[in-house]
């Protein structure tokens, strides 16, 4: 049926496919197991954790997680945040990304470097004085803090830098020769143009804002304000914390996040490897 | 006149330019300079005062940053130590007394999780990069499957690893029990020497939970370095090994001779990054094993939270704060001291 070679070449994709899908369940594993923790009975979990079903599927454990371990309020806290910063940031990059990008002015390279060297600075550095800073401004324990502070982003304004780079300038030149003004040239040319590294942006964004934890662990003290991550550090710490309220809880939390990745994966992953950011 | 006139033209709209210029930028340079330079002068500040929060920094010159970093000697604990018979190393080590014994021991573990990730990513996701970056199909969903716990919530993440990692009934040692009791029903009874059950705690004993949370970042790290390795692969002219596969080099080889040499660049990146990023390591402890059992998981991050926020010294977390930029520094300073010696140039 196979010549030898043919045979050789199946053994071979055989073994290739078999290696990368048991790596790759290996990384899924975790999240296999918490979806079916999170459906089951706390008895259940104790019995034989391993398996993926229960009796039936518990998703009474979901709404139990949103009403009394109030995970619905934390969720639509980090929604508001989320937006915010996710907006603020594509806008200040754009801004920002376009004016290193095509206007000449003063200081414009040293400006550049210093914003990208700031990068390097650990967030833990200012902790403490936003903390203070926020405190000042009455921000304290309220969601602004969680937002107003962070709709700034050096290595967004340099991923737009860099994607309005490539357009080429003759195309704003007749827009600009017909009287335009740069911001209608920004909106109606590069922003059009610029999908791919909105894309981008908006999931670094999106991940970094929906994830946060040390800064509103610090910012935010009552609980109808916290947001996801502190309203998970909060169940697992209380006396709701069985295993499968936790787990539909951290679902709830990682679902999102695994979406957003998932829809926006091509841009994405392409921006993370061109720039090497993070998160 | 006409020059003139053309001249002034030009240099109205230079300065319009650039205006226009700093008003883009404007929104940027405020967030800077308010959520940044000004918080950043802040810090340095109170890192050279005693401050709780309450009452004015009290300036104490560099007091907090001898109180973490200084050390003081005792020679009779030396000579006791040597009398006792114990080791040189142990007499050295009772010789010198830290001033603040738990920065230190936050230190090493800092480091001991930073170069563990770094051992425990890179391999596997250089590995796992020279594998996908095959013409074979599927290699997209591959790839966004190792890369799924990089986006994770690192506090969700951490919460799930806590029922993996759980000694009574955690699913790690539920498949360890489980594997050992069939190997032993195979094997092992029969020849008399039956397997023991380690029933390890994870993350409830010292000499295994900071390697156990090393094992979850790593977990969370290999699919963006794999990533970062991707592009850089794909990146290499296929002529360069083409050429070297017609002349009959074997595969290895030409990982080794070709491609590696190729990927020092990125292979430098990559460390610098995540040394980066895992010097300041808090949520995986913080959720996981609150710095514990006996500060084996404490790590400086950590550390500055507690001084800073549950003890409200804000003087010495600020200069711990600065501690561990300054590490961060130097740090990366050495990597790309070092970068000359063994990453490839063109």
């Amino acid at each position: 049926m196979f010549s030898r070679g043919q045979r050789g070449e199946l053994l071979s994709k055989i073994l290739f496919y078999g290696v990368l899908t048991i790596v790759g369940l290996v990384f899924v594993y975790p999240f296999i197991f918490m979806v079916a923790t999170s459906l089951k009975s706390s008895p259940e979990v104790f019995k034989n954790i391993l398996s993926l079903f229960g009796e039936r599927l518990r998703f009474d454990n979901y709404a139990t997680v949103l009403e009394t371990v109030n995970m619905g309020r934390y969720m639509v806290n980090t929604t508001i945040v989320t937006l915010g910063v996710v907006a603020g940031q594509i806008v200040t990059s754009l801004l920002g990304g376009y004016a290193f990008a095509r206007i000449r002015f003063p200081g414009r390279d040293l400006i550049l470097t210093l914003y990208l060297g700031t990068i390097m600075i650990p967030f833990t550095v200012i902790l403490i004085p936003m903390y203070k800073m926020m405190v000042a401004f009455g921000w304290i324990d309220k969601l602004q803090s969680l937002i107003i502070p962070w709709l700034f982003t050096a290595s967004g304004t340099f991923l737009m830098r860099q994607f309005f780079k490539t357009i080429p300038k003759e195309l704003e030149e007749a827009a600009y020769m017909d009287g335009a003004n740069r911001f209608t040239i920004l909106w109606r040319i590069f922003v059009p143009l610029a999908g791919p590294a909105i894309a981008t942006q908006f999931t670094i964004s999106f991940l970094y804002a929906w994830n946060s934890f040390i800064w509103p662990l610090v910012a935010i003290q009552s609980k109808a304000n916290y947001v996801v991550t502190q309203g998970l550090a909060d169940i697992q710490g209380g006396y709701h914390a069985s295993p499968p309220l936790v787990l539909a809880g951290t679902t709830l939390v990682i679902i999102p996040t695994v979406l957003v990745f998932l829809f926006a994966q091509k841009y994405f992953i392409e921006g993370v490897a061109t720039t090497g950011i993070k998160k | 006149m006409l020059k003139s006139r053309i001249r002034e033209a030009i240099s109205k709209s230079r300065t319009r330019e650039s205006i226009e210029g700093y008003l883009f930028l404007l929104p940027n340079l405020l967030g800077f300079l308010i959520f940044l330079a000004i918080p950043l002068a802040i810090s340095f500040y109170y890192s050279f005062t005693d401050y709780n929060l309450f009452t004015t920094p009290k300036f104490l010159g560099l007091a907090n940053y001898a109180k973490a970093l200084g050390v003081s000697f005792d020679p009779q604990a030396y000579q006791t130590a040597l009398v006792q018979g114990k080791s040189w190393f142990a007499a050295v080590g009772a010789w010198i007394k830290p001033n603040d014994p738990t920065f230190w021991v936050a230190l090493r573990n800092t480091l001991v999780y930073a170069l563990g990730v770094l051992g425990f990513s890179i391999i596997p996701a250089f590995l796992l990069a020279w594998l996908l970056n095959s013409r074979l199909r599927g290699m997209t969903f591959y790839r966004a499957l190792i890369y799924i716990p990089v986006v994770a919530s690192v506090v969700g993440s951490a919460l799930v690893w806590n029922w993996i990692y759980q000694q009574q009934s955690g699913a790690l040692n539920t498949i360890i029990s489980g594997t050992i009791s069939w190997l032993n029903k195979l094997i092992f009874t029969a020849i008399g020497h039956p397997l023991v059950d380690p029933y390890i705690g994870w993350l409830v004993l010292p000499q295994y939970a900071l390697f156990s949370l090393i094992l979850m970042t790593s977990w969370a790290t290999v699919g963006y370095d794999m990533v970062i390795f991707l592009a850089a692969l794909q990146g290499i002219p296929v002529h360069l090994y083409e050429a070297a596969t017609v002349d009959g080099a074997s595969r290895w080889h030409i990982l080794f001779r070709i491609i590696v040499p190729l990927m020092t660049p990125t292979i430098f990146f990559i460390f610098v990054i995540n040394t980066i990023s895992s010097l300041q390591i808090f949520s995986e402890p913080y959720i996981m094993t609150q710095g514990g059992p006996a500060n084996s998981t404490l790590t400086i991050v950590y550390y500055l939270y507690q001084k800073g926020f549950q003890r409200f010294q804000m003087g010495y977390g600020s200069s711990l704060a600065w501690i561990v930029f300054a590490l961060i520094f130097i740090i990366t300073l050495i990597q790309f001291r070092l970068s000359g010696r063994w990453v490839y140039e063109e």
